[in-house]
């Protein structure tokens, strides 16, 4: 008892935010200890009913992060543009009214400035952004999508966290379980490829309801934790073929989770 | 004077109807107690299909040769054919959506209806919902799939293909093959006898639970990701049973005199427990187990080990006990 997992932590489990190495040791725990996977049960059982209570909110498109960003910076353009029309009050009525159109044209100046700052920021952003992203802005911030780490915990040097999908010969140049078992290596390359191709797919189609968001990301997570278990394990044993196929049963598992929430967004609509 | 204060009374009281209304619910249509209800003639065989949105749905066998189709709340349906021929019996039904009600535009469904269907025992039913209850007694096939609605069947006797992704799937005291398949609920199945040496039972789940209670199957395969797995009673001579979980724990409860062949591959960290009297093979150590590249072999026999039991885990409990 003394050493369960807190919640937050527990959390963080759920959301797929832990190390790999973290992940593993909390799954190990969590299925040896019934105090905490009862507490993982409920931690399921409150984000479904917080996703439930929060459906109209969720379904409702909300400012992202980046479009937060530029309006923070517009709003701090404006506000040192009205900073100096603060400062006006502290000179004489005279030469207020002798600066007068100097102010106008300041303050004029400086929202042509901003508007044009905000332009070129518009344009950097959208030249960085693949198109998905920019649709993305759209629809309502998912809490940290699963599959994503997956694919980019493969890549051996992985992009800056604004590169927007890992190219795919750059999987092609991960050692797989094994040398001497390419087979099962060319299967993980097939299944990511697989992965990698739904998750493009999930993006062209609506989001799912919040309570099938919950269970879609619950069970991503726990697969998530299995395919990273079953992977060192993989790697550790490079010559077993019952690791790899350990691993292949994760990856499979995933696909099958994908596929199937697949055709559900399909009839969701 | 007098009128100002009617005019006012009554600009509040609309406020509050107003106010009253805007924050009610949606209405309940399951205060709608109206029954709409169609019958049509069938062969003993036929297959009869619905699908509904939201809303439970509930199919019972009975002895004669005909379907009744039920709304119990309201909404208007229909019985059409999908065969050709229709100056005898339906071989196949669907009920749909009567009075210009419209349907879902992908899959023909009911937006919103709970229906009751009474068809004959050798009916084959394919039976679809979004959220909802499934509920099925006593017929001869069954394909059906919810989203967070729970499956229930009892009495049937054919073949089985459930699909659920968070509801609970249970099945009792039938015959046939099984396929059972949720995501995040839990399978229960009890008191299930197989038709034939070609029936069998697959369940999946990725986090439920399984449980698996006297069942005379000769082929059982459960697979999980992290789940718990739990079987109980005697074991088919010659069956084949494959339990596989990444991390879990998988309990088999078997009678003392129970014969069988274990094979299993376990991950380092996996506790094994038997109290069985198991003779291992040879080239195992003392305790029955060998560690091999980071796995456990364990490869060991229960009396004349006439059924083999399959068991793969990676993390978690293997625990195989008399009773």
């Amino acid at each position: 008892m003394r050493d369960c997992i807190d919640e937050g932590t527990l959390q963080a489990w759920f959301d797929g935010e832990l190390r790999p190495d973290v992940a593993a040791q909390v799954t190990a725990h969590v299925n040896t200890c019934a105090h905490c996977a009862g507490e993982l049960r409920s931690l399921k059982a409150e984000n479904s009913v917080l996703a439930t209570a929060m459906a109209a909110e969720f379904n409702q498109s909300v400012p992202t992060e980046r479009l937060r960003q530029r309006l923070d910076a517009k709003i701090s353009a404006l506000n040192s543009a009205s900073s100096v029309t603060v400062r006006e009050p502290r000179w004489t009525l005279s030469s207020l009214f002798a600066l007068r159109p100097l102010a106008y044209a300041s303050v004029a100046a400086i929202i042509l400035l901003a508007a044009f700052l905000g332009f070129v920021y518009l344009k950097k952003i959208n030249v960085n952004s693949p198109p998905k992203e920019a649709r993305r802005q759209d629809i309502p911030e998912l809490p940290q999508p699963a599959p994503e780490p997956t694919l980019v915990k493969h890549v051996e040097n992985p992009k800056p966290e604004n590169s927007p999908r890992p190219p795919r010969r750059m999987k092609r140049n991960t050692p797989g379980p094994g040398t001497n078992e390419p087979s099962f290596a060319r299967q993980e390359r097939d299944y990511q490829t697989t992965i990698a191709k739904l998750n493009e797919t999930f993006q062209t189609k609506p989001p799912l309801r919040p309570s099938l968001r919950v269970e879609y990301e619950y069970n991503l997570a726990l697969i998530d934790n299995a395919i990273t278990a079953t992977r060192d394990v993989a790697r550790r044993n490079p010559k077993d073929p019952q690791a790899a196929q350990f691993m292949l049963a994760a990856y499979r598992s995933k696909v099958d989770l994908m596929n199937q929430f697949d055709e559900l967004r399909g009839l969701e609509r | 004077m007098r009128m100002r204060f009617c005019a006012l009374t009554l600009l509040v009281l609309l406020a509050i109807a107003g106010g009253a209304s805007g924050h009610s619910p949606k209405p309940d249509r399951r205060k709608n107690t109206q029954q709409v209800e169609r019958t049509m003639a069938v062969t003993p065989r036929v297959a009869v299909s619905v699908c509904v949105v939201s809303g439970d749905l509930t199919v019972r066998g009975w002895e004669r040769n005909e379907v009744r189709a039920r709304s119990t709340d309201g909404t208007q349906i229909e019985l059409t054919r999908n065969d050709q021929l229709t100056s005898q019996p339906a071989t196949e039904l669907q009920v749909t959506a009567g009075g210009g009600h419209r349907t879902h535009p992908n899959a023909s469904c009911f937006p919103s209806a709970d229906i009751e269907l009474d068809v004959p025992r050798g009916a084959s039913i394919k039976l679809q919902t979004s959220s909802g209850d499934i509920s099925v007694t006593e017929v001869a096939r069954v394909d059906a799939g919810s989203q967070s609605g729970d499956i229930a069947l009892v009495k049937v006797h054919g073949e089985v293909n459930l699909n659920t992704i968070s509801g609970e799937i249970s099945v009792r005291d039938s015959s046939g093959s099984f396929k059972l398949h949720t995501v995040g609920g839990g399978i229960e199945a009890h008191n299930l006898i197989s038709n034939g040496s070609a029936d069998g039972l697959a369940a999946a789940t990725v986090g439920g639970e399984v449980t698996l209670d006297h069942l005379q199957m000769p082929n059982i395969k459960v697979n999980t990701v992290s789940g718990e797995m739990n079987y109980i009673g005697t074991l088919s001579r010659a069956g084949r049973y494959n339990f596989q979980s990444i991390s879990g724990r998988m309990g088999l409860a078997l009678p003392k005199d129970s014969s069988f062949r274990l094979s299993a591959s376990l991950g380092e960290a996996v506790k094994f427990n038997t109290d069985f009297n198991l003779t291992y093979s040879e080239n195992q150590t003392i305790s029955g187990v060998s560690s091999h590249g980071g796995f456990h072999r364990l490869e060991a026999t229960a009396g004349s080990g006439s059924s083999v039991i399959t068991v793969s885990l990676l993390e978690g409990t293997v625990q195989i006990s008399r009773r």
